[in-house]
This record gives structure tokens, C-alpha cells and sequence, in this order.
């Protein structure tokens, strides 16, 4: 089979390059700088633009046959996944439903059942 | 097996070239083999398990082994027989003949895998003779698994290597699924048995590294003593529940969905009609596969997960039942005006038919938040899993088996001997596991070696248990006897004809009896569909009557 690889341009690559160093030298400024709740997002943010840039280009998913991109994007689809049904735990113990100890009646003899 | 015939079985000669074949039909026997014997040997484990509860009181385990015997029955049946069966043993051989290749698409990293597969096999064996026992349950939850014992590492590695066998089959199937099929072999074309081997590719690939990493984080926990689960340390116990089940519950679907391919196929060939909603059938299994993903926390309903992910993981756990119940539904209707011919195969797709709705309604019911809570870790669970795995998953392989044993072997078994033990295999597995249900509803909990204690309020403890030792005895019974038909066979079978069941797959219409070393003489062109029963009889030649 003729496999026809596709050469990215050295411009395109350098671009994508100084971005990525900008992108980190941004990372370092805005981590001195306290937001409060915006810290983890911002942060988020910059390394996914980052890892977007390095997966399209750098490993040239934009250009290559979809399915692979397919096969990258349905393992980010799955880390997604896990990470929000168990934090849909984690994040929520207790908020619903008792939270007290409930108050154990004793048991009657005749249950056969010892109490609690 | 002396055939004058030239074939795969006789291309080469010597345990040597078994031993580095890259031929997919040989590594299907080999997997053959090797989960054969593993089979007995999780079987046996059970037999003492069974035995053990037969009569209340101590009778031949004492608690502590009845532990490491039902963990290590659970560790060998789940990711050393029912995870690699199907795929190892059916996948290889039969995937590429029927999509029209010549092999899978790396036929290499294919007896790499078997490699793997049977060194995560030896560290198992090794670790609980050398190492230690391990008594957590198949599951290993912490905090048993953080406690102090270093078998729990020896094995769960041997788990983490296993997976990767199991990754990579997955990887070769894809491709070769997607680059390998033959000329005119288009998707809607596929015969199911190869639908399902792509959708449970799919899940393999994705799910089964997860386990790898939660091995991994078992590993460092104990190691290094990073708090990941341990609460002592500052981790959190039910997290590792959460990485388990990420993976194990897609696990179930790595074990029954080729089972189910297998079924439709059987449905198919033995009714003598094209199967109902072959379009419905084969995305329903990528469906099954991608919602598979989505209900793991059905397993922690009980576990401290709050409530809210409760009745998330349960909502979506009722979704799993549309693909199920679009496949069941599908098989009936293909034998409705169908010519179903009873031969032994199509006995087991009508067993796995039934066990298999048994076994998912009742999911559906532990699957239920409320009813969880009562059910959860009692013997209705354990007859529930055991109604899908065994049930579903083995009865497909080994209805798949027979079906598959002319093309593999070039012989045929005693009929006879197949429909007896057939019966035998139904009978026994309803004594054993329909009980199970009646034990776990009044509360019977699993894991128990023993249970007197409950005897006085649950006086019928005793004879459903009784009932269900002697119905595992009477499963074992037919379990034997198929392994020794199928052993006479080898020798003394007559002769298979090519095409013993008038299919109309690749696999039966285009190769020899026994299959060349390179399948097919020429590359086949497909020109129709997988079940296309209703072209003239001597396109697949007539239904032979025996
Ligand atoms: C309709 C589909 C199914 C549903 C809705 C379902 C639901 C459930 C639920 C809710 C549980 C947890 C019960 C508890 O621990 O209290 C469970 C346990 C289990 N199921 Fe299923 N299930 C389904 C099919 C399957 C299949 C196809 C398999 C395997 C081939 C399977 C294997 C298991 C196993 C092994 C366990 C117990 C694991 C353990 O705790 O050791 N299930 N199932
Ligand atoms: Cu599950």
C-alpha cells in the first residue's frame, strides 16, 4: 500500500512550537497569581489547549486517517467518563438522604434476630 | 489426527511448531488447551466450594481456605476461562475465515499474546504455590487487598499481565476487522460471531487498561505507601471500587458479548433463515459495548457512594436491558417459521436463550436501587452472575464448540453423547444456581463457609443447599463427559464433510474440511450476506439429515 505521508510544513511547526512555549511561559505567570476558584480551571485550560495543539499537530491527528483521531478521542471521551460519574460521588457523599445516624429500635425477641 | 488431506493440523509437524505457529487456527487450539485446563481446574476449586456448603457445619474446608478456594475458583474462572475463551479459542480461529483473510492482521503480536496470557497464568499458579493465598475475592477490595500480604500483589500482577494479552487480541481484531476482509465483504455483510468480536474488541482495548492501572496504584500503595485507597494513609477504600468495576463491569461484556455473536450464528444456521434484525443485532452489540461503560456504580450501591451516584448508576443500568432485550427478541423471531434443526449446538442456543434471560431479568432486578440493598452480596447475586456467566457466556462457548469442531478437527462427535450431556449440563446448572435464588431472597450471604447459624430461623437453608451441591455434581457429570466425547472424537470420530450444517458463512462455504494452512486457495469474493438462506439450496449445499 502507498502510504502517502503527510509532511507538515517547518512554518507550521515552529508556529505551533513558540505557542506552546508561550502557552507554558503563561502557565508559570498566571500560577503566581491567585484567581481563588479560577486557579484549577485556568490552569486546566492552558494544558488542554496545550496537549490539543501537541495531539494535532505535533502527532499530526489533523491530517491522519479520522478513525485514529476517533481512536484518540474516544479514550478522552472515557478518562471523561470516569472522572465525572465518580466525582458524582465523591463530590456529593452524605448531600443526600441521612446524614445523622439513624435511631435503632431494639429488636423484638421473638424476630430471632439479635439486636443491634 | 492423520489426514491424507493437506491442512493446517498437518502443514508442520512437532510440539516446537505449535510453539511458535503464527498460524490463527493453530493459536486458537492453543488457547483451547490452555483455557481447557483451567477450566477444570476452577471447576474442581468449585466442586470443593459447593461440597463445602452441601451439609451446615464445617465439612471438608475450614474458613480460612474456603476463602482462598472460592477466591482462587473466582480469579480462574473470570480472567483465566471466561474473559480469554471466547476470543483466544473462537476468535482466532474463526474470525479471519469468516471475513475472507489469510490471517489476523498481526500474526505475531497473536502468539504474543498467548505468551502473556500464559505467563500471567504461571504467576498466578506460581504466587499461590510459592507466595501465598489469597482470600480477598476475585474482586480484591481494599482494604483486604492493602492488608499485609504480598500474594495479593504476585496475583494481582499476574492479572495486570493477563490484560495485556487481552489488549492486544482486542487491537488485532480491530484491524483486522477493518483492513483484512475480503473483496465484497462489506460491514453489512459480517456475520455476527464477527460483529461481536468487533464490539467486544472494542471494549478490550479500552477498558482493560484501567485494570492494569489499578493494579498499578495497588502496587505503589503498598510499596511506597502512597495513600491512594488505604484511609489510613488518606486514601479512599471506595475509590478502588470505582477503578474496579470502571473496568469489570465492561468486563462482563468482553465475556458475554461473543457469546451472544455465537448464539445469533447458531440462530441462524439452525433455523435455516436469515436472522431477524441482523442490522438491529449488530449495532445493538457496539451499543451494549459503549452503555457498558456507563453503570459500573451499580456494583457500590451498598458501598458509602452517595446517593446521588446511586440513582444515576441505577437509571443507566436499566438502559443496558433495550440492546439486551432487541438481541433476545431477535433470536426468537429468526427461529419463528424457521426450520430448527435440534442438533447439539442449537441445543445450547436454546439453553443460553433461556439462562441468559434469567440471568439479565434478574440484573435488572439487583440493578433496582432498593431491592439492591437487600440482595447485595447475598447468594441471589451470586446466582444471578452465574445465570450470565455460566449460563450465558460458557453455554455459548460451548454450543460454539460444537458448532465449530468439524472445521476445527475435522471429525464429528457422538450426537447422542452430546444431546445427553446436554441435558445433563441443563438440569445440573438449574439444580445448582435456580436454588441460589430462593437461598439469597431469605438472605443467605455469599462468602460464608459455613451457615448453622441462620439454620434455626431458615430451617430450608439446609435442604436448598443440599439440593444445590448435588445439582453442581450432576453439572460436573455432563461438564465430563462432553471432554470425554469430544477426546474420542479426535481418534476415533468419523469424518467431517466440509460443510456438516449446510452454513452459509466463509468459513464453511469456502475452505476445505479442514481448513488450509493459508485458508483459502484463491481470495474469496462475497457476493451476498452471512444468512442469505433463502438463495437456492445448492449455493450452500442441502441440509444434511443425520
Ligand atoms: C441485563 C444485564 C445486566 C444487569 C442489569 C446486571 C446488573 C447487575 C448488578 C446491579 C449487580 C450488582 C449486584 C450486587 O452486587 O448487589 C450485578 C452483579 C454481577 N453481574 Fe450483572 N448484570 C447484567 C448482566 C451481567 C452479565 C452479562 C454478566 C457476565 C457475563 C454479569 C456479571 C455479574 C457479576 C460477575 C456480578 C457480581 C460481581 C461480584 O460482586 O462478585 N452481569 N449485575
Ligand atoms: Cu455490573
Amino acid at each position: 500500500m502507498a502510504h502517502s505521508h503527510h509532511i507538515i510544513p517547518i512554518r507550521i511547526l515552529t508556529v505551533v512550537f513558540v505557542v506552546l512555549l508561550a502557552l507554558t511561559v503563561i502557565t508559570v505567570i498566571t500560577a503566581r497569581i491567585d484567581l481563588g476558584v479560577l486557579n484549577v480551571p485556568l490552569a486546566l485550560t492552558i494544558a488542554t489547549s496545550k496537549a490539543i495543539l501537541v495531539a494535532l499537530i505535533f502527532m499530526a491527528l489533523k491530517y491522519d486517517n479520522k478513525v485514529n483521531l476517533l481512536a484518540v478521542a474516544l479514550g478522552v471521551i472515557f478518562v471523561v467518563v470516569f472522572l465525572a460519574l465518580t466525582f458524582a460521588d465523591t463530590e456529593f457523599r452524605g448531600s443526600m438522604g441521612i446524614t445523622e445516624p439513624a435511631i435503632v429500635e431494639p429488636v423484638p425477641e421473638s424476630s430471632g434476630y439479635d439486636s443491634p | 489426527m492423520s489426514d491424507t488431506s493437506h491442512n493446517y493440523l498437518n502443514a508442520k509437524k512437532g510440539l516446537w511448531s505449535w510453539l511458535t505457529t503464527t498460524d490463527h487456527k493453530r493459536i486458537g487450539i492453543l488457547y483451547a488447551i490452555a483455557c481447557g485446563a483451567f477450566f477444570l481446574l476452577g471447576g474442581i476449586l468449585a466442586t470443593f466450594v459447593r461440597t463445602e456448603l452441601g451439609a451446615p457445619g464445617e465439612t471438608i474446608l475450614g474458613q480460612d481456605e474456603y476463602n482462598q478456594v472460592f477466591t482462587l475458583h473466582g480469579v480462574v474462572m473470570v480472567f483465566l476461562v471466561i474473559i480469554p475463551a471466547i476470543p483466544g479459542i473462537l476468535g482466532n480461529f474463526v474470525l479471519p475465515l469468516q471475513v475472507g483473510a489469510n490471517d489476523v492482521a498481526f500474526p505475531r503480536l497473536n502468539l504474543a499474546s498467548w505468551y502473556l496470557f500464559m505467563a500471567g497464568a504461571l504467576m498466578a499458579v506460581c504466587g499461590w504455590l510459592f507466595v501465598g493465598k489469597v482470600d480477598t475475592g476475585w474482586t480484591f477490595y481494599t482494604p483486604y487487598s492493602s492488608g499485609a500480604s504480598n500474594a495479593v500483589l504476585w496475583l494481582t500482577s499476574a492479572v495486570f499481565v493477563a490484560g495485556f494479552a487481552s489488549i492486544f487480541t482486542g487491537l488485532n481484531f480491530i484491524v483486522t476487522v477493518h483492513k483484512m476482509r475480503a473483496p465484497g465483504m462489506t460491514w453489512n455483510r459480517l456475520p455476527l460471531f464477527t460483529w461481536a468480536i468487533y464490539a467486544t474488541a472494542i471494549v478490550q482495548v479500552l477498558a482493560t487498561p484501567v485494570i492494569g492501572i489499578t493494579m498499578v496504584l495497588l502496587f505503589l500503595e503498598k510499596l511506597l505507601h502512597i495513600g491512594i485507597f488505604d484511609p489510613a494513609l488518606g486514601g479512599d477504600p471506595v475509590l478502588f471500587q470505582h477503578f474496579f468495576w470502571f473496568y469489570s463491569h465492561p468486563a462482563v461484556y468482553i465475556m458475554i458479548l461473543p457469546a451472544m455473536g455465537i448464539i445469533s450464528d447458531l440462530m441462524g444456521t439452525f433455523s435455516r433463515q436469515h436472522v431477524s434484525g441482523y442490522t438491529f443485532i449488530a449495532l445493538s452489540s457496539v451499543a451494549i459495548a459503549f452503555l457498558g461503560f456507563l453503570v459500573w456504580g451499580h456494583h457500590m450501591f451498598v458501598s458509602g457512594q452517595s446517593a446521588l451516584s446511586s440513582i444515576i448508576f441505577s437509571m443507566l443500568t436499566f438502559l443496558i436491558g433495550i440492546p439486551t432485550g432487541i438481541k433476545v427478541f431477535n433470536w426468537v423471531a429468526t427461529m419463528y417459521k424457521g426450520s430448527v434443526w435440534l442438533k447439539t449446538p442449537m441445543l445450547y442456543a436454546l439453553m443460553f436463550l433461556f439462562l441468559f434471560t434469567i440471568g439479565g431479568l434478574t440484573g435488572i432486578m439487583v440493578g433496582v436501587l432498593a431491592v439492591d440493598v437487600h440482595l447485595h452480596d447475598t447468594y441471589f447475586v451470586v446466582a444471578h452472575f452465574h445465570y450470565v456467566m455460566m449460563g450465558g457466556a460458557l453455554i455459548g462457548l460451548i454450543g460454539g464448540l460444537h458448532y465449530w469442531w468439524p472445521k476445527m478437527t475435522g471429525r464429528m462427535y457422538n450426537e447422542k453423547a452430546g444431546v445427553i450431556a446436554a441435558i445433563l449440563v441443563f438440569i445440573g446448572f438449574n439444580l445448582t444456581f435456580f436454588t441460589q435464588f430462593f437461598l439469597g431472597s431469605k438472605g443467605m450471604p455469599r462468602r460464608y463457609h459455613d451457615y448453622s447459624e441462620f439454620l434455626e430461623t431458615f430451617p430450608e437453608f439446609a435442604a436448598l443447599n443440599m439440593t444445590s451441591t448435588i445439582g453442581s455434581y450432576i453439572l460436573g457429570v455432563g461438564l465430563v463427559m462432553i471432554l470425554i466425547y469430544a477426546l474420542y472424537s479426535l481418534v476415533r470420530g468419523p469424518r467431517a464433510t466440509a460443510n456438516p450444517w449446510g452454513a452459509c458463512t466463509l468459513e464453511w462455504t469456502h475452505t476445505e474440511t479442514v481448513p488450509d494452512e493459508h485458508n483459502f486457495h484463491d481470495t474469496p469474493l462475497v457476493t451476498r450476506g452471512p444468512y442469505d438462506y433463502h438463495l437456492a439450496d445448492d449455493v450452500f449445499g442441502p441440509k444434511k439429515e443425520s
